[in-house]
């Protein structure tokens, strides 16, 4: 009896706390209900015009400088669409692929995401993505957005499909301290040659001031990818024979001048530096230049304040050869999850946000470079500096692209795991710009093999 | 007099110069967010570096706490937090009471399971919950991530608290038992008493546990209106965009229930500790 009893007791106040913690909760499971499940929620078909549905839409890089411009889209769109409610669900984007990742391995994806360019072969690996070709082809506006843009897109899946559709374009980037050049009589390098010049002409240890600032950490690997091949003049990642083009003798050749920079021209602490520290030396004027791709002109225009005149966008040097080569694949667009029960309606989302209206109020506020031609023309985008160098540097007809074979499942691995410690030895001094070179062709080409055989 | 003096040129040489340098180590990190917090936007960054906010502003706390949503991200960790340590301090009362004071079939083994379930990884841990709670229409709410949290704090802290009522004499209960007192009546009026150093810890363990957890909440929760004080500060991060003195900010209102617990709960803290470690 006396048991029963200390059980009973004990029994009755886990259900209490239970029952109490379940009560607290009550208000914010009914709120919440709409959240991560409601892309599956809903019964209602799109096949019935007049009733109203709810798609939900995951941000792959929210925060406060750009959740409120997708909010204020999303507004609009509603608007014009009284039956279509978004959803909108913001992700910080150091977790977004790991959000995704969790979401698709429990079978709970939005109606339509953002996505970069580079998670494509993933998700389309994965099987989740819709193909987009058909409602693509019959897409009125189809032929305004940059071809160049969708064949990206089409490029980064295994298949050569169209999983997603870019309404932004980020390219590698040079920024420049425009005063300090016009104090010192210098040109913006167009040459490597110049580049290497200009590094050392405005480094005044004096002073505290570098020429350049390289990105020795977390990150790394991408911009190296992008000046080595805009060095070289190479346009293909691989040759016929399935060789990475990546050890070619010019890139040892940059490598080994690039390095010299470091420590001389360069503040010897680049070796750890990730984006934000980066962008902190170039912002805080302790170096003239930095390669980053327009991503950050948000931050520099924070940092100069009233004299943003101060600072000045210019592509990459052009390459030996004498062409520009710029580095694609980091475009950012929108996919259609094949889960949701809208697609049509996720559709018309898309189709709202890569329109004209659309591209020009969000590239405009986020700073990047539109995909839609008619938006790559206005305006706006002639009297935005940084992005008029970058879309004249793309539209010469000399320019060439190289797609980096970001489709390749270990290819974000390589780079993280594998090169960006690499060439933290190489800055060191404790690896050679050869050894680092080659055994980064020799991944790639082990990751292209397996991805190969995975066909066969 | 000499003697004197070296013993004074010892004690700062060997304790108090080695303290103030770690001191300083651990103070610097949170004295310059402290600094960030209270600094113009533009300052912020600005070279050469400023050590002292001038002019000082509170804009970053305000805008934090109003317009970034700081105000409900608090309240919604703090829920989380409270719940949780609710949940885990009865429930490892009644399983340290239980380990501690009775002996049964299996007690090394489930004591030893409940040390295993802490080699687990959580993000092993995340996709089969996820999962599950899906299924239990539970991701997307606060009471997800509390039964998560307690889940996880509970078999620590239900060793900890077996240390502090093994710590307790049984002849006080069975003195209670003679007044007329039933078992779980005992506990309530003699032992917990006792054991408010003890409560004290589990429940200062819990709560910091509770508040600094991101990935179940990341992951657990999709409406901004629901995020934690973790997931809020991640969401101040863009890929280019950081707003540092908003960051630093929330960063310093996050930190302050820490701060305070820590202040007024050290003792029984490092009290806590000890007793778990010798005798848990």
């Amino acid at each position: 009896m006396m048991h029963m009893r200390q059980y009973t007791g004990a029994i009755l106040a886990i259900v209490l706390i239970l029952a109490l913690a379940l009560t607290g909760c009550g208000s914010n499971k009914t709120e919440s209900q709409g959240g991560s499940n409601s892309g599956n929620s809903g019964n209602h078909s799109d096949n019935s015009p007049g009733k109203p549905v709810t798609i939900t839409f995951w941000d792959e890089n929210s925060g406060p400088q750009r959740t409120p411009h997708y909010e204020e889209l999303i507004k609009r769109f509603e608007a014009a669409h009284p039956n279509i409610k978004v959803e909108y669900v913001g992700l910080p984007a150091s977790s977004a692929k790991q959000k995704y990742d969790v979401a698709i391995a429990s079978d709970d994806m939005p109606d339509i995401g953002g996505i970069n360019q580079f998670w494509i072969s993933d998700f389309v690996a994965k099987g989740v993505l819709l193909d987009l070709e058909d409602y693509y082809s019959s897409w009125s506006e189809k032929d305004k957005i940059a071809a160049s843009a969708i064949d990206g897109s089409r490029s980064s899946a295994p298949d050569g499909k169209l999983y997603q559709i870019p309404n932004t374009s980020n390219y590698s980037t040079l920024w420049y301290r425009a005063d300090w050049f016009e104090d010192a009589g210098i040109g913006v390098p167009q040459t490597f040659d110049e580049f290497f010049a200009t590094a050392d002409a405005l480094t005044d240890s004096a002073k505290d001031r570098y020429g350049f600032t390289i990105r020795g950490g977390s990150g790394s690997s991408k911009q190296l990818t992008e000046i080595l091949y805009a060095y070289s003049g190479i346009t293909d990642y691989f040759d016929q024979d399935g060789k990475a083009t990546v050890n070619d003798p010019a890139h040892v050749e940059f490598l080994n001048q690039y390095v010299q920079l470091y420590g001389t021209n360069t503040p010897t602490s680049d070796v750890t530096n990730g984006y934000k520290e980066m962008v902190a030396v170039f912002d805080t004027g302790i170096a003239a230049m930095l390669q980053h791709n327009l991503g950050s002109y948000g931050e520099h225009t924070k940092a100069f304040g009233a004299n943003a005149a101060e600072f000045k966008a210019s592509p990459l040097p052009k390459s030996q050869q004498g062409y520009r080569v710029i580095t694609g694949g980091d475009n950012v667009g929108l996919a259609i999850f094949k889960s949701s029960k809208h697609k049509d309606a996720a559709w018309k989302f898309l189709t709202f946000l890569a329109s004209e209206e659309s591209q020009n109020y969000w590239n405009q506020n986020i700073g990047q470079m539109p995909t839609h031609i008619d938006s790559l023309n206005s305006d706006w985008v002639k009297s935005s500096q940084h992005i008029l160098a970058l879309s004249e540097a793309i539209a010469d007809p000399a320019t060439k692209v190289l797609i980096p074979p970001i489709y390749l499942p270990d290819y974000s691995s390589i780079q993280l795991n594998v090169l960006e410690p690499g060439f933290q030895s190489v800055l060191l001094g404790k690896v050679s710009p050869q050894d680092f070179l080659d055994e980064w062709a020799q991944a790639m080409e082990a990751a292209l093999a397996e991805y190969q055989n995975s066909f066969e | 007099m000499n003697h004197k003096l070296e013993k004074y040129c010892s004690l700062f040489l060997y304790r108090y110069l080695p303290l103030t340098l770690l001191l300083l180590f651990i103070m610097v990190p949170f004295y310059w967010t402290l600094n960030t917090s209270l600094k113009l936007e533009g300052d912020i960054t600005k070279m050469p570096i400023e050590y002292w906010p001038a002019p000082a502003t509170f804009d970053n706390f305000i805008m934090s706490w109003n317009n970034v949503g700081f105000s409900l991200f608090f309240r919604n960790s703090m829920f989380i937090a409270l719940s949780t340590v609710l949940i885990v301090l009865v429930l490892s009362i009644l399983a340290g009471y239980a380990i501690s004071r009775f002996s049964f079939k299996g007690k090394n083994a489930f004591m030893l399971l409940l040390l295993c379930t802490q080699f687990v990884p959580g993000a092993m841990l995340l996709i089969p919950l996820f999962m599950q709670f899906k299924a239990m229409q539970l991701t997307g709410t606060h009471l997800g991530l509390i039964i998560t949290y307690s889940a996880f704090q509970l078999p620590f802290n239900a060793i900890l608290m077996s240390g502090f009522i093994r710590g307790i004499p049984e002849a006080l209960e069975e003195a209670a038992e003679v007044d007329g007192c039933n078992r779980l009546q005992a506990i309530f009026h003699v032992i917990l008493p006792i054991l408010i150093p003890g409560l004290v810890a589990t429940s200062v363990f819990t709560f910091i546990g509770a508040w600094n957890e991101f990935l179940f909440a990341l992951m657990f929760i999709t409406k901004k209106s629901l995020f934690t004080l973790p997931v809020g500060l991640s969401y101040m991060q863009g890929e280019f965009d950081i707003n540092y003195g908003a960051l630093a900010a929330g960063s310093v209102i996050a930190l302050v229930p820490v701060v305070i617990l820590f202040s007024y709960v050290q003792k029984y803290l490092v009290q806590g500790l000890g007793a778990g470690a010798v005798k848990g």
